[in-house]
């Protein structure tokens, strides 16, 4: 089943084009890796696929429906930047986690018991129920992650798009971030779509990789893309992919 | 002190105060996070222009806060569209509007000329101007605030916390942000004659900073501050009322006093910890 379908979409910031003719799939079960150098589209990507962006052409379906008229937008998790986000907000990890749930609640209304039990066990999948009322900015950047995460998944979201989530993780912490993703994706079969510029280490988690750099420049199974060839094409220099070891 | 409350001027002051107290600071709570803590008195200011445009064109005692309230309302809306369509920056925005219904304020109040009206009280807030209606207008005002507030607390979190993220949940966050700057308007515009143009924006903002010091999550900043804004208000106006000074210039320095209370207590309690670890790191990682 397609979760998500992008048709030659383009857009442009004033006469600066980011993207162009880009056609994406990505398929129920998919741990997609979209990776490019800075300033390549990956982030606008994103933001069209979102809605926070209108294609100037093309077109974005997320479960089958054009996003203008997509309505079911709790099927869809997020994870921002971690820059983004204000760690100096008040707020406890359980404050957190349940604004992942207000979408799917709706306007005005209250968490009920279930809305809860999704709050808490997204808490425990990322490890972070012990920490339940500890406020956020007193937790490490690793275990900040973590509750950026549940809170995406508080919401029991089909697919989940990460920004860049790497960012600001030291070695282990990372390790653990992507064995988090991969049980999402295995265990509890949600469809990931994670933007990255880590090319050396994502090839070892991920199930497909987009190479963008203004246009797609090349997708498939990590083996098929990871190449010198196809990261010269979309670095502009030679590249190789050095997996880390952790 | 009991004897105050012989005289009913003071009797609507306090009951007018108590609301002020509690709808400034809840409301504050979400301006401060969202570090739009000039709004409150780029309204004010704009409110300000009201109360002049009514006293110039002569309009009746009894509909000059509808007036205000009227002329608020227009400036929020103004200011959101500008925020929202002409990517203003925040402060420059707030600059432009704040100086802006200040000039506006001076024009009618000198156009309205000989009118007999004692203008500082305007600024710094008085009791005395508080009348039956207004008691009534505070009370409407804000017990639809607090209503709204309760009904929407956990999408205002959300938009306040993380806007992105709140649009992608499928909030309507540019509605959401319409309907707060409105109830920040209505609030300036009703505690206006009471705190005071100048001072209003304290009320909304002070209590607030003095609960962030102290306040562990979201709910906990937002009780604490609506506590320390009742608690001051009533302080601050019954120093008023003893001191025979303005109310506004009491009620602020109040809460700036439990502002410096807590800084003060939390810096101590930080120094004892630092020298009982003697790490110098308070964060737990």
């Amino acid at each position: 089943m397609e979760v998500l379908r992008l048709e030659d979409v383009f857009f442009s910031y004033g006469k600066q084009v980011v993207l162009e003719g880009v056609s994406l799939t990505v398929r129920e079960g998919d741990f997609l890796a979209l990776i490019g150098p800075n300033g390549s589209g990956k982030t606008t990507l994103v933001k069209i696929v979102l809605g926070l962006l209108k294609p100037m052409k093309g077109k974005v379906f997320l479960f089958g429906t054009e996003t203008g008229r997509f309505s079911e937008w709790y099927r869809v998790g997020y994870v921002p930047q971690r820059p983004a986000l204000d760690t100096t907000f008040p707020s406890t990890v359980a404050e957190v986690v349940a604004a992942g749930r207000f979408g799917r609640v709706g306007l005005g209304r209250r968490l009920k018991r279930g809305d809860w039990q999704a709050i808490e066990e997204a808490m425990e999948v990322v490890g972070l129920l012990p920490l339940y009322d500890r406020p956020v900015t007193e937790l490490s950047g690793g275990q900040q992650q973590r509750a950026f995460i549940a809170r995406a998944l508080a919401g029991q979201p089909d697919l989940l798009i990460l920004d860049e989530p790497q960012v600001g993780l030291d070695d282990r912490a990372l390790h653990e971030f992507y064995r988090l993703l991969r049980y999402l994706n295995c265990e509890r079969g949600i469809t990931l779509l994670m933007v990255s510029h880590d090319v050396g280490v994502v090839g070892r988690w991920v199930s497909r990789v987009a190479c963008l750099n203004r246009t797609l420049i090349c997708h498939g199974t990590p083996q098929e893309v990871l190449n010198p060839i196809n990261l010269s094409r979309l670095y502009g220099t030679e590249v190789r992919a050095v997996a880390h070891s952790h | 002190m009991l004897s105050m409350f012989q005289y009913d001027f003071m009797v609507r002051a306090l009951i007018a105060g108590l609301a002020a107290g509690i709808v400034c600071p809840a409301v504050g709570v979400f301006l401060v996070l969202r570090r739009y803590s000039f709004m409150a008195d780029t309204l004010a200011h704009i409110s300000l222009a009201g109360v002049a445009l009514g006293l110039w064109l002569g309009v009746a005692s009894a509909l000059s806060p509808f007036l205000t309230l009227a002329v608020a309302v227009c400036g929020a809306l103004l200011v959101d569209r500008l925020r929202t369509r002409e990517r203003v920056s925040a402060d420059a925005l707030l600059a432009l509007m704040m100086s802006g219904g200040l000039a506006l304020a001076v024009v009618f109040f000198g156009l309205a000329g000989g009118a007999p009206v004692d203008v500082t009280s305007y600024l710094f807030g008085s009791l005395l101007t508080v009348g039956s209606r207004d008691v009534w207008l505070i009370l409407s005002v804000a017990v639809c605030v607090l209503l709204l507030l309760a009904l929407l607390a956990k999408e205002f979190y959300y938009v306040c916390s993380d806007e992105e993220s709140a649009r992608v949940a499928g909030l309507p966050v540019d509605r959401l942000n319409l309907l707060f700057i409105l109830m920040v308007a209505v609030t300036v515009a009703v505690c206006l004659r009471m705190v005071g143009t100048l001072l209003v924006g304290a009320l909304m903002v002070i209590p607030v900073l003095a609960a962030l010091l102290v306040g562990r999550s979201f709910r906990q900043v937002v009780l604490i501050s609506v506590i320390i804004g009742v608690t001051a208000t009533l302080c601050g106006l019954t120093a008023s009322y003893q001191l025979g000074i303005a109310a506004g210039g009491c009620i602020v320095i109040t809460a700036l006093l439990f502002f410096g209370a807590l800084y003060g207590a939390k810096t101590l309690l930080n120094l004892c910890r630092r020298s009982r670890t003697g790490d110098g790191s308070g964060q737990a990682n």
